[in-house]
């Protein structure tokens, strides 16, 4: 080690000195034994009192290791706050080492001892006025930190003075104070005009100081309704203060460049300031730059996007040799903007994605993913040799990824499907392990060239030995091939393989058993009659001696179909009829408003976890374990309906649905036990047969077939419905499906505007074998501040059976967060675990019905707010009524352009402008509002579901 | 393209929360918290959760969400540093803190490790104190955080033994310096020096027949800086169109780059990494000598033939001879190989049996024509019970080149502006090996 340091001396002198350095070292090693690690030795029960004698002794040494020795018991999760009023009585100290150290113990310590904290303020007042600009800001940092109510109000004087300091370092620490306030206590903040204050310092004229203030101003502009305008003399002079910036300020502050959604002709003013910073060796400073410049770039015309892309990539690439957690990062956003902007790297360029051995396992399959996104005619032989090297590998994670990866190539590039088929043949020889997925991704390639059957199936048989082979995925797959392709040349074979099957029949999972019988089913219709018996043989089986409903009705429907000779003919089609195309996953299967959504969000998590932030994160605020912490908002919790609201706990957050799995991680999703929904002919009468509901909804077994009149109603699309046996549940078909769990609780339900009042009509079914009781449910903060007025009380629901419930909704001012959306229920019952769904208003039902547009000031106020656009895909032209029935009124027109105004405002009072304009096919939306929350993507989707 | 800015984000900027410190045994050796404390189960269910699930810790993903918190961690040796955050972040500057953090440590204490963490106590939770302000980063440049947490007793003594280093300024303390926040007023040096060290590493993987798949040179540029005052130094490169997508520190004069391809700045204390740079051009990459394996396995047994040699071809770039010095190549041989014998030509091999690593270090590669090529062979003995291995593994390789780097990139002149002293000056250059594979 000593080496290392005296590393750069070149004279011979110097060597000496290195050896007597070594020396030394040893020597002190030797006496000190373990520097600071003495300090965890001596803290033991009874202790106390020795410290409290150090730490009024007036003797600068014992005082500061007795406050080491209490950090060091700190460090241990020891509770050390009885000494709290001896560690404070030193702060006064001249010394900069104890005093750090004194704050440091005040600021852990404070919150347990919140009644002796305001002994601290004092001495942080005194300390924010000293001539020494460290110490002031010191002072200003840690009494910050402290957030404990009393003291908090203490805080208001000293920071305002330090705002306004003459000396920068303590500006900067004053702007990240603000911050702090507003994270403890926002409305203070607020009241305080602090909020003015940071909009001063992002005018500052040293550039930490305006970095630190955006970086303050964007955290509470997201978190709050406050709203201030950004300008493009705000964003031109924080690109000014960029290159003066440390590597972080550099961060804060083109991540609030990013915010602003500049005008084509400010667009590339804009990235030409940033690309600079692509040469930052910092990659955070990279990714935020390229952040910027994604959100700039679609107001620049064609031919300089593609101008630009030879300074955009080449950083990309070179952080892929950095540490793997920044390679993971990268791939993960790189995924992203490869899906808006697909063609940015150049051909070569993509073997700067290709796999290392020594890469971690999630490394690889990122890249993986990267390479995929890439892959195009020019490439499609390099990619193809490397994946082909990737099935050598050992990970299994990584291998069944890169085998799936060789089926989605072969699935984009019809040419290379042959290669393709070639190497996985001979893996599914060589390699064992692997079976079950070059199994899978063969399926996957056979679907959509069942021209090549001739080159893998016959093998396929001749490899799989069906009595050691036991995974169900596996199954699945070979069975389907069976199936499919049985029927062909090698029909003895195949037919050995289905005997195995049948005769071990009632052994299988119950997919493995579903796909068994279409199988079956497809392999008669394609063989000669003589495999009667077999088929005989399943559906035997599976109508008399299976439980599952869903295996029992197939069987019965196929039955009845092959009875009949004269829809024989029909079956073939619809059972071996064409299948929808199959998809490698490499389209933009996220829909543009996502897409773009997680453009904007580039370098954050959300774009890593590729979902919206909303759907993951908490409410903003201070973390609270102890539920009545008192100076936290506790109502925002879910005191009443669930223990767990404020102590997270893991099995109680997994059951929250996600609500969007934005992206597709499965390179072929096509699940194997479903049969291929059947082609053209009476395809809506069958819908019910096949229906999405037996899991949840079991119906008693049909009857067996009376009549050929019941298939003719299914083939001959006769206009009456015939409902086999009416689910005794299913009485409200047109209320989407909310909730549906292993325990048997379904939830069905929608919000409806009942006069003046807001109602969320639930029908709960219990499918489970138990009766439900004791119903209790409860709103979660929401965009509009939703809360149920009465209580779900005295709802007992038998099995099999539900109960409706119409709950009536208010919106409660203090129950508002704007980010709390998709706005989540808790429902719980006796079972006391509770369920959590989400459930949106419609554009109906979110706006006050009584609220009376205030023409004159219409243009005065629209000027002033910011602005979102959207559209839906159809020229409304009596828009003017189907909003006035929403609660949005019509405010004016204006003829010569074709806009016209409206007005609304939601329940919890937010004001919301509205301009349409109907363009050919389409109708353009823009509205404004003072909080941006409103106007995003709940406003969006609100609109659009309205006139879907 | 054209509706990418129809919907603003929504984000919450919060930053790191706490940062805990835990051995891949799942102890806690420190936690920091900035916003509050957060309770230690926090990241004892991380632990469980997320790390405990992978054989190798080495496999967790970095950033992962679990009930109320986000969770960022990189991995250095045995220790887990570890950020929880309760909102939206920019993920990649959490990811590049931790980074910096494990870096500061490792300079001040020389090996991060538990125990180094735990005898440094005071010393590492003032760094964290100083790194961060509520969760955001503030002085990590390592040169003003000595100022602000003296290194530990040991290092500070040896710190003070250097002849020339003048004591710290008490006054300057803390105020950074307006146009250069990473160097402060007032350093004095008796003897001024500055020294440069450009090291190459080649990244490459070669397929079984020698055949370039990927190739490419990355380049560092570390300087050492012990200069008086407020020194303006500016360098010239030899053959800059070699130097492709650099990266420079903040201290690099950007637009002065751009001009004329002078890299002028002024420096910060000590040592620092100034430049990272892509060796570009059209230039194709071959690496100086050829490695050729050939791995087999049969039914309980298996067998490596490995040949290694300077290539024909390859003409030094610096009139000092290009030797390929401590040569070693690394075979990771699948779990069922149970023991193995070697037979060497040059250097010394051994089959590392906790690893099941077959290590062979050649050393120097011989230049001239008439020495005999370097040869290994390797009978593999294979578990009796374990199946024929169905992977064949690559040769990982490491190297040394001595006498110029590799591109031909070369630091020319180096002038020191605005101060009056005529310092030493040193340059070093330096070729290696990256991620140099060769399959097999």
């Amino acid at each position: 080690a000593t080496v290392s340091v005296l590393y750069w001396y070149r004279v011979p002198v110097m060597e000496v000195t290195a050896r007597i350095a070594g020396k030394l070292h040893q020597e002190i090693q030797k006496r000190t034994k373990k520097s600071d690690a003495k300090f965890f030795s001596t803290t033991k029960r009874g202790e106390a009192h020795e410290l409290k004698e150090d730490l009024n002794s007036g003797d600068k040494e014992r005082e500061k290791n007795a406050v080491k020795k209490i950090i060091a018991s700190m460090t241990l999760g020891r509770d050390v706050s009885n000494l709290f009023t001896d560690v404070v009585k030193l702060s006064r100290t001249r010394n900069m080492e104890l005093k750090k150290l004194v704050y440091l113990y005040i600021m852990s310590n404070a919150k347990l001892q919140r009644d002796k904290a305001i002994l601290t303020v004092n001495t942080f007042v005194h300390d924010s006025q000293h001539d020494n600009a460290t110490i002031r800001a010191l002072a200003i940092r840690t009494m910050l930190c402290i957030r404990v109510g009393n003291i908090t109000d203490h805080c208001c004087a000293p920071l305002r003075s330090a705002l306004s300091d003459k000396d920068p370092y303590v500006r900067k620490t004053a702007v990240l104070g603000v911050l702090k306030l507003f994270h403890t206590n926002p409305k203070l903040c607020e009241e305080q005009q602090f909020i003015a204050g940071l909009q001063k310092a992002a005018a500052d004229k040293v550039a930490s100081v305006v970095a630190n203030a955006v970086l303050a101003l964007g955290e509470i502009l997201d978190n709050s309704n406050i709203s201030v305008p950004i300008t493009m003399t705000l964003i031109t002079r924080l690109l000014n203060a960029l290159p003066e910036c440390t590597e972080w300020g550099q961060v804060s502050l083109l991540d609030f460049i990013a915010r602003y959604r500049a005008k084509p002709e400010d667009a590339e003013f804009i990235i030409n300031r940033t690309v600079p910073r692509l040469q930052h060796s910092n990659p955070s400073v990279v990714l935020s730059a390229i952040r910027c410049i994604f959100k700039s770039i679609s107001s620049v015309p064609d031919d300089k996007k593609r101008a630009f892309c030879p300074r955009i990539t080449p950083p990309m690439i070179s952080l892929m040799s950095r540490e793997p957690e920044i390679q993971y990062i990268l791939l993960r956003n790189l995924e992203v903007i490869l899906r808006g902007y697909p063609n940015i790297f150049t051909a070569k360029e993509i073997k700067a994605f290709f796999c290392k051995f020594t890469d971690p396992s999630y490394v690889k399959i990122e890249k993986l993913k990267v390479i995929l996104r890439l892959l195009s005619e020019k490439n499609a032989d390099v990619v193809l040799k490397e994946l082909e090297e990737y099935c050598g590998e050992i990970d299994p994670a990584f291998l069944s990824a890169a085998i799936s990866a060789l089926g989605a190539v072969a699935i984009r590039l019809d040419r290379m499907a042959k290669r393709v088929m070639s190497i996985l043949t001979n893996m599914l020889v060589n390699n064992l392990a692997v079976q079950v997925d070059v199994l899978s991704t063969l399926k996957n390639i056979l679907r959509k060239y069942p021209q090549l059957f001739e080159d893998c199936v016959p093998l396929v048989i001749e490899t799989v030995d069906l009595e050691s082979f036991d995974n169900e995925h596996g199954k699945c797959s070979y069975i389907w091939m069976l199936g499919e392709f049985g029927g062909r040349p090698n029909t003895e074979e195949a037919r050995a393989c289905f005997e195995y099957y049948i005769d071990n029949f009632s052994e299988q999972p119950s997919s493995v058993k579903l796909i068994i019988l279409t199988a079956s089913v497809k392999y008669f219709l394609r063989s000669s009659k003589e495999n009667e018996c077999l088929l005989n043989s399943v559906l035997t089986q599976c109508t008399e001696n299976e439980d599952d409903p869903d295996l029992r009705d197939r069987a019965y429907m196929y039955w009845r179909m092959l009875s009949n000779d004269k829809h024989a003919g029909k079956m073939s089609n619809l059972v071996i009829g064409s299948k929808p195309p199959i998809r490698d996953g490499s389209e933009n299967e996220m829909d543009l408003s996502r897409l773009n959504e997680l453009l904007n969000s580039l370098n954050t998590v959300a774009a890593v976890y590729q979902k919206p932030a909303a759907s993951f994160l908490p409410k903003y605020g201070l973390y609270t374990e102890d539920a009545d912490a008192d100076d936290d908002d506790d109502d925002d919790e879910y005191d009443s309906a669930s223990p767990v609201g404020s102590n997270p706990s893991p099995i109680a957050e997994s059951q929250i649905p996600e609500p969007e799995e934005m992206v597709e991680q499965e390179v072929t999703p096509v699940p194997e036990p479903i049969p291929e929904p059947p082609a053209k002919s009476g395809a809506s009468e069958l819908d019910f047969l096949f229906g999405d509901g037996p899991t949840t909804v079991p119906a008693p077994a049909p009857a067996a077939p009376t009549s050929s009149g019941f298939l003719d109603d299914i083939f001959g699309g006769g206009s009456s419905t015939p409902a086999p046996a009416p689910a005794p549940t299913n009485t409200a078909p047109t209320m989407p499906l909310l909730l549906t769990n292993a325990d048997g609780l379904n939830i069905n339900g929608m919000y409806k505007r009942v006069g003046s009042s807001i109602i969320l009509s639930l029908i709960l079914s219990n499918s489970s074998q138990r009766v439900m009781s004791n119903f209790a449910v409860q709103f979660n903060t929401n965009i509009l501040g939703l809360k149920n007025e009465n209580l779900m009380q005295g709802i007992v629901i038998n099995p099999g059976a539900s109960a409706a419930c119409d709950l009536t909704v208010v919106s409660v001012p203090g129950h508002v967060i704007p980010q709390h959306f998709p706005s989540q229920i808790a429902i719980k019952n006796d079972a006391n675990v509770p369920y959590y769904f989400a459930c949106e208003v419609p554009l109906s039902c979110a706006f006050r019905q009584d609220s009376v547009p205030d023409q004159g000031n219409f243009i005065n106020t629209w000027k002033t707010l910011q602005e979102v656009q959207f559209f839906v895909n159809k020229p409304l032209h009596n828009i003017t009524e189907n909003l006035k029935g929403c609660g949005i009124n019509f405010v004016g027109r204006h003829d010569a352009d074709g806009a016209t105004y409206f007005e609304g405002i939601t329940l919890n009072g937010v004001k919301i402008l509205f301009e349409t304009r109907v363009v050919d096919t389409r109708t353009n939306f823009c509205v404004r509002s003072e909080n941006p929350a409103y106007i995003g993507q709940w406003l969006t989707e609100r609109v659009q579901q309205f006139f879907a | 393209y054209s509706f990418c800015t129809l919907l603003g984000s929504r984000k919450q900027t919060a930053m790191i929360n706490s940062l805990f410190i835990m051995s891949t045994g799942g102890c806690i050796v420190i936690e920091k918290h900035w916003k509050g404390m957060l309770p230690r189960h926090v990241a004892d269910d991380y632990y469980s959760d997320f790390v405990l699930p992978h054989e190798n810790p080495k496999d967790v993903v970095p950033i992962v969400t679990s009930g109320k918190f986000i969770f960022a961690h990189v991995l250095h040796c045995d220790l887990i540093f570890l950020a929880v955050l309760q909102g939206e972040s920019p993920s990649m500057m959490i990811i590049e803190i931790l980074q910096r953090i494990v870096d500061i440590f490792d300079k001040y204490f020389e090996d991060v490790n538990e125990d180094t963490i735990r005898d440094n106590f005071v010393t590492a939770y003032s760094i964290l104190e100083e790194v961060l302000d509520n969760g955001f980063p503030m002085s990590i440049e390592t040169s003003v955080l000595k100022e602000l947490v003296p290194p530990p007793s040991i290092s500070r003594l040896l710190h003070n033994l250097r002849p020339g280093d003048a004591p710290v300024n008490p006054t300057s303390f803390g105020v950074e310096s307006q146009s250069t926040p990473w160097r402060k007023h007032g350093i004095r040096y008796s003897n001024n020096e500055i020294f440069f060290d450009m090291t190459e590493e080649i990244h490459s993987i070669v397929d079984a027949d020698g055949r370039i798949i990927s190739a490419s040179v990355q380049g560092i540029l570390d300087c050492n800086c012990r200069l008086t005052g407020m020194p303006d130094v500016v360098i010239q490169l030899r053959n800059p169109e070699l130097l492709e997508n650099a990266a420079f520190h903040a201290c690099v004069r950007k637009s002065r780059y751009a001009q004329d391809s002078s890299i002028c700045f002024i420096p910060p204390d000590g040592q620092f990494t100034l430049a990272t740079y892509d060796v570009g051009g059209d230039q194709q990459f071959q690496p100086p000598f050829y490695v050729k394996p050939q791995i087999g396995f049969g039914d309980g047994s298996g067998r490596v033939s490995i040949m290694a040699g300077m290539r024909g071809s390859f003409v030094p770039t610096d009139k000092k001879d290009g030797q390929v010095q401590d040569l070693k190549l690394t075979v990771p041989l699948p779990s069922s190989v149970d023991s193995c014998t070697i037979d060497q030509s040059h250097g010394s091999a051994m089959f590392d049996y906790s690893t099941r690593e077959l290590v062979w270090e050649i050393g120097r590669l011989s230049n001239s024509k008439s020495s005999s090529t370097p040869t290994l062979t390797a009978t593999l003995h294979i578990r009796s019970d374990a199946e024929r291995p169905s992977v064949t593994p690559p040769v990982l390789i490491e190297y040394n080149q001595t006498g110029g780097s590799f591109s031909g990139l070369k630091v020319e002149t180096v002038n020191i502006l605005n101060e009056g002293y005529k310092p030493y000056k040193g340059v070093r250059t330096f070729t290696k090996a990256g991620h140099f594979v060769v399959r097999s």
